[in-house]
């Protein structure tokens, strides 16, 4: 079972057989069974999940291991006019292209595979227009090097596969007036992406997405999912044997460390704007990066 | 091959055999399924399992290729040190007529593959005995001439990435099945003499089988990768567990690639430790199939 709109599996979708009364309901991968010896050929399958219309197919349609859509059944979004006077434009956060590049002169060890990261930005005014976000990324492409190092050589890249490929949520959050930590989720969109570019631009001009407050986070939240995952290799030691005098012998084998796109750049700031990662029991602490994140917002106001 | 081992304990040491010409099977495959442990003997049809079998109430599968599968209770292998297994016996199976012209089923480029299968994860851990990609021909009918497989292995640079170069020396098997009509997954064995790759460091592997005879009765097939669970193919993964806790796990090389292409149908089974055939599901629904080539002759 995939939703419609984004692709994604949908997981506890409640099917059930009508005739036949039986009932199930897919895993976190989107799957179902019925443990039948073959499919019942004059019954109904409907499908059934909060969010999504229900879904009635009969089963002569049916195919096995193959992909069944259920359309959201809640998609408005508020509509924003905007009258009067031209807007003025303001990118807040800002970094430039040199600034990302420039993250490949030491080993890049990119900013990734955390549960989720938030940027505090600060708007001139309020019920300012979210237009645009910027992402700077490491694409691992290990052929393409943008540049030389002072001795001449190429910096060599981490052991790591290239994955072109990710899906991560972007939150606007807004900020907690006590503890100034990311606070109710304002926004959310879902990004797709399958190239390695090194800057990602994210348009939301048509989402409407109006700013109350003067400050807000916007946040970076990781799926921990298959298909985000790229692969680095490390090694590790494992006795191979014994000498006679009893001492271990040793030797390298793979130690294989799964990761998780999408892979942030980093860049060197004086200016350090407050950002907050959160932990697997979903606080949020401050972040420990030793450069600026390379995170960005353009607003109309 | 022994499974894990405490000081003091009693190791009880079994040779697997051939039941009619009574020497060694090599590389056979023994799984404990509630312990969830599964490795494969080295050449001698050797294995150990420390303990007091007597009371252990797990349930061992035995297997090797072209063998018939051994089941049992741990308990009841008490005293005992041999065991034989059965040999299957082939039927040829007739195919009116076989063309000349080649089909390239599945093809994967080796630049698109970045996904693979066969490591632990966050997500769930590996515990397949083998991964079997289906096939799909336009008729009944043909022969195995080549398969193509990407799995994982990194671009060592040898001047300055020395301690990683052969890191990733592998050993597996291939299994070629047809498919089982009742269950839809892959069903009796159509190879039958043993197909083992030995690679050092390649990503992409060409494997010629037109010297197996390998012939394909129906519309569809299997290509499954068979791990070797011994000490040529032992590694580590590192993952987080869900207590936040960094562990060390032991992985077994090789990691096959996944065809990067979504198909209408999900064309990967895998063998669990109860040696039953399941869909594999792990990185559904994006993607449907293996990095795994098929090139036939109809």
């Amino acid at each position: 079972m995939i939703d419609k709109v984004t692709q994604l599996a949908i997981p506890s979708v409640t099917v059930q057989m009508v005739r036949e009364k039986l009932t199930t309901s897919t895993n976190v991968q989107g799957y179902f069974k019925f443990d039948l010896e073959q499919m019942i050929s004059n019954d109904t399958l409907v499908f059934s999940s909060i969010g999504y219309l229900t879904y009635k197919l009969p089963t002569s349609n049916y195919v096995p291991n193959g992909f069944i859509q259920l359309q959201p059944s809640n998609t408005s979004l508020e509509q924003v006019d905007i009258i009067g006077t031209e807007l003025k434009t303001k990118r807040i956060n800002g970094f430039d292209l040199g600034q990302v590049i420039s993250d490949f002169e030491s080993a890049p060890t990119p900013y990734t595979s955390q549960f989720a990261y938030a940027k505090l930005f600060t708007v001139p005014t309020e019920n300012a227009l979210l237009t645009k976000i910027e992402i700077g990324r490491i694409g691992f492409e290990s052929k393409r090097r943008t540049r030389v190092s002072a001795d001449g050589s190429f910096p060599e890249l981490p052991l790591i596969k290239t994955n072109p490929k990710t899906r991560f949520l972007i939150h606007v959050m807004s900020v907690n007036p006590r503890s100034n930590l990311p606070d109710v989720t304002l926004f959310t969109k879902v990004i797709s992406l399958d190239d390695n570019l090194i800057w990602v631009t994210i348009d939301l001009a048509k989402e409407g997405v109006v700013l109350a407050a003067k400050e807000f986070f916007l946040a970076v939240e990781w799926l921990r999912i298959p298909y985000n995952e790229i692969i680095k290799l490390e090694w590790a030691p494992r006795i191979r044997g014994l000498r006679k005098n009893g001492e271990q012998l040793l030797e390298d084998v793979s130690q294989y460390r799964v990761l998780y796109q999408p892979a942030m750049a980093s860049y060197k700031s004086e200016k350090k704007v407050p950002s907050y990662m959160k932990t697997k029991r979903g606080t949020w602490v401050p972040a420990h990066n030793s450069g600026e994140v390379a995170l960005s917002a353009s607003v109309k106001y | 091959m022994w499974f894990g081992l405490h000081a003091q304990q009693k190791i009880n040491t079994f040779h697997v055999v051939d039941s009619l010409t009574k020497k060694a099977v090599p590389s056979v495959s023994i799984s404990i399924v509630r312990a969830k442990l599964a490795i494969s003997t080295e050449k001698d049809g050797v294995f150990s399992i420390p303990g007091d079998l007597s009371k252990m109430r797990d349930t061992v599968i035995i297997n090797a290729q072209g063998y018939v599968s051994y089941k049992t209770m741990l308990h009841q292998l008490n005293g005992i040190d041999s065991l034989k297994l059965l040999r299957i016996e082939h039927q040829t199976v007739p195919i009116d007529s076989i063309g000349k012209q080649e089909i390239v089923l599945n093809s994967v480029k080796k630049a698109d593959v970045a996904y693979y299968a066969g490591l632990h994860t966050e997500t769930a851990k590996f515990d397949y005995l083998q991964l079997a990609q289906q096939f799909h021909l336009p008729k009944a009918g043909a022969y195995l001439k080549k398969i193509n497989i990407i799995r994982l292995a990194f671009n060592i640079s040898y001047e300055s990435q020395r301690d990683a170069v052969g890191m990733e020396v592998t050993r597996f098997r291939l299994r070629i099945y047809e498919v089982d009509t009742l269950k839809g997954g892959p069903g009796t064995e159509l190879s039958k003499r043993v197909i083992e790759i030995s690679n050092k460091d390649n990503q992409s592997l060409g494997i010629n089988v037109s010297n197996y005879g390998i012939k394909i009765p129906g519309k569809s097939f299997f290509i499954a990768i068979e791990w070797m669970r011994d000490f040529t193919n032992q590694g580590y993964v590192m993952l987080q567990e869900k207590s936040g806790r960094t562990v060390q796990l032991v992985d077994y090389r090789p990691a096959i690639g996944i065809h990067p292409v979504k198909g209408k149908i999900l064309n990967i089974w895998g063998l669990d430790l109860n040696r039953q055939w399941k869909p594999y599901t792990y990185f559904s629904p994006d993607f449907t199939d293996l990095a795994i080539t098929a090139v036939v002759l109809q």
